[in-house]
């Protein structure tokens, strides 16, 4: 049930916002795959960040906006911004990201210098973080912006989803797995033989009329120094955004390879790798249940009481569209290529069988 | 113990779906999840708090191949493992009792 009382808390906190800001405040907006979102700062670091992080996906000042998102960079936290209620439990423990819930309030820390509120019903979120957390472009955009504007955007009924998603002929696979399983480097080389790229890291799920659809999100790709070394075309890469913290070096993907990225297309494979310590690379199939339960471990953001069933079904589907592989990757990038090529192209042939059986 | 003569509750926070003869259960205060083999996934559909666990047993004997004695008793150890998770709860009147 909606109080009235919790309703005011997040505007309440857009408006303080607004009074604590010296100098004038920006807006930005973005469509990302209909689903719109207006940014309101006080910071030209933060615009910068999103306007790079959302280079795909520009938007118009003249929509109505599906969620609204306030940030402001202050000097110093105090106790009146974004305070996590006392009755609030927590959703999510990442380390330095904490995330709390409580009714329709979300509620997410950024160690002791960033706090943002959400209201999931009335889709806005607002958040203040001080000055020297924000170093770096991706703790601006995916600690201090993502994981609260992801859960608004599960609102209004697109899943983001952690895996890499390539494309060949129109049909998608996912490649599901935790970071240093080794997505972003059997997508750049995937990118490199010709497939299309949903993205590296994070893609969108929507369903309708009972299929599930990939969407988009191409954000900076991660690599390491010793990819960088193995591929002779990324020494044409002109700016590499270097990320301390995780010990990775991005750049956006279009600068090498133009037109590689792919808007949309329906998952017809799930792949989950990990680093196999041989040369070798092996697929074997897993059954549907053990995808979807996969999918969950891998692929959840996190759980949220308002979302999770929707959240639930979406992957359900997935894992009945598609045909699912747990795969060892090997050393041998030449054959693990050929194998995650080979479970695509399976996956036509069985598709054109189908077809020519049905007619 | 359970006992035959007992219902079972489904706890509501459970999400259910069907992956063809097997099916998944997913927990969604504490995000842990459950498979259930066709039979399993057959009794939860069944469950809907007004029937013992006798009731069921004699639907799944007509479905399945398998004895009365034997459904009562794979049931009680399922449901058991089930009460354990905090998925279901046996009760021994359905009117008077909260799901768990």
């Amino acid at each position: 049930m909606t109080s009235n009382k919790d309703s005011d808390v997040v505007a309440a906190l857009a408006g303080l916002g607004r009074e604590i800001s010296t100098g004038s405040l920006a807006s930005r907006d973005f469509d990302v795959h209909g689903v719109k979102t207006r940014l309101v700062t006080n910071s030209e670091e933060v615009v910068l960040a999103m306007e790079n992080f959302f280079r795909a996906f520009k938007g118009s000042a003249d929509d109505e906006p599906d969620i609204a998102v306030s940030l402001f960079v202050v000097e110093s936290l105090d106790e009146r911004m974004a305070p996590i209620q006392h009755d609030a439990t927590m959703l999510y423990d990442w380390g330095m990201v904490k995330i709390y819930h409580s009714g329709q309030l979300r509620f997410q820390k950024v160690d002791a210098r960033a706090r943002i509120a959400a209201d999931v019903e009335q889709r806005i979120s607002v958040g203040f973080a001080e000055k020297d957390l924000l170093q770096s472009d991706w703790l601006i955009t995916n600690l201090f912006f993502y994981p609260l504007w992801a859960q608004l955007l599960k609102e209004c009924g697109l899943f983001p989803i952690h895996a890499a998603g390539l494309v060949k002929n129109g049909r998608a696979s996912l490649l599901l797995g935790r970071s240093g399983s080794g997505k972003s480097t059997l997508s750049l080389h995937l990118v490199r033989s010709g497939f299309g790229i949903l993205s590296d890291d994070t893609i969108f799920l929507k369903e309708k009329d009972g299929i599930v659809e990939a969407f988009s999100f191409p954000e900076e790709i991660n690599v390491t120094e010793q990819t960088i070394k193995l591929i002779p075309e990324l020494s044409r890469v002109q700016k590499f955004t270097v990320n301390d913290l995780r010990n990775k070096s991005s750049f956006s993907i279009e600068e090498i390879y133009p037109e590689c990225v792919v808007d949309s297309a329906i998952p017809a494979v799930m792949v989950f790798p990990q680093i196999a310590e041989s040369e070798t690379t092996l697929a074997e199939p897993i059954s549907r249940t053990e995808a979807l339960a996969l999918s969950m471990r891998y692929g959840f953001f996190f759980l949220d009481p308002s979302t999770t069933g929707r959240q639930f079904e979406i992957l359900s589907i997935l894992a009945k569209q598609t045909n699912s592989y747990r795969m060892y990757s090997g050393r041998d990038q030449k054959e693990l290529e050929r194998v995650v090529t080979g479970l695509l192209e399976n996956e036509e042939i069985n598709n054109q069988t189908s077809g020519e059986r049905k007619e | 113990m359970i006992s035959k003569e007992q219902y079972l509750i489904k706890d509501h926070e459970v999400l259910f779906t069907s992956m063809g003869e097997d099916a998944v259960l997913l927990h969604v205060q504490r995000g842990d999840y459950y498979s259930l083999n066709k039979v399993g996934a057959r009794l939860w559909v069944l469950t809907d708090g007004c029937k013992t666990i006798s009731d069921l047993a004699g639907l799944i004997t007509q479905e399945f191949d398998i004895s009365m004695e034997q459904a009562e008793v794979d049931i009680i150890e399922l449901a058991q493992q089930l009460e354990k998770e905090g998925l279901v709860k046996a009760v021994e009147n359905p009117e008077n009792t909260q799901a768990p």
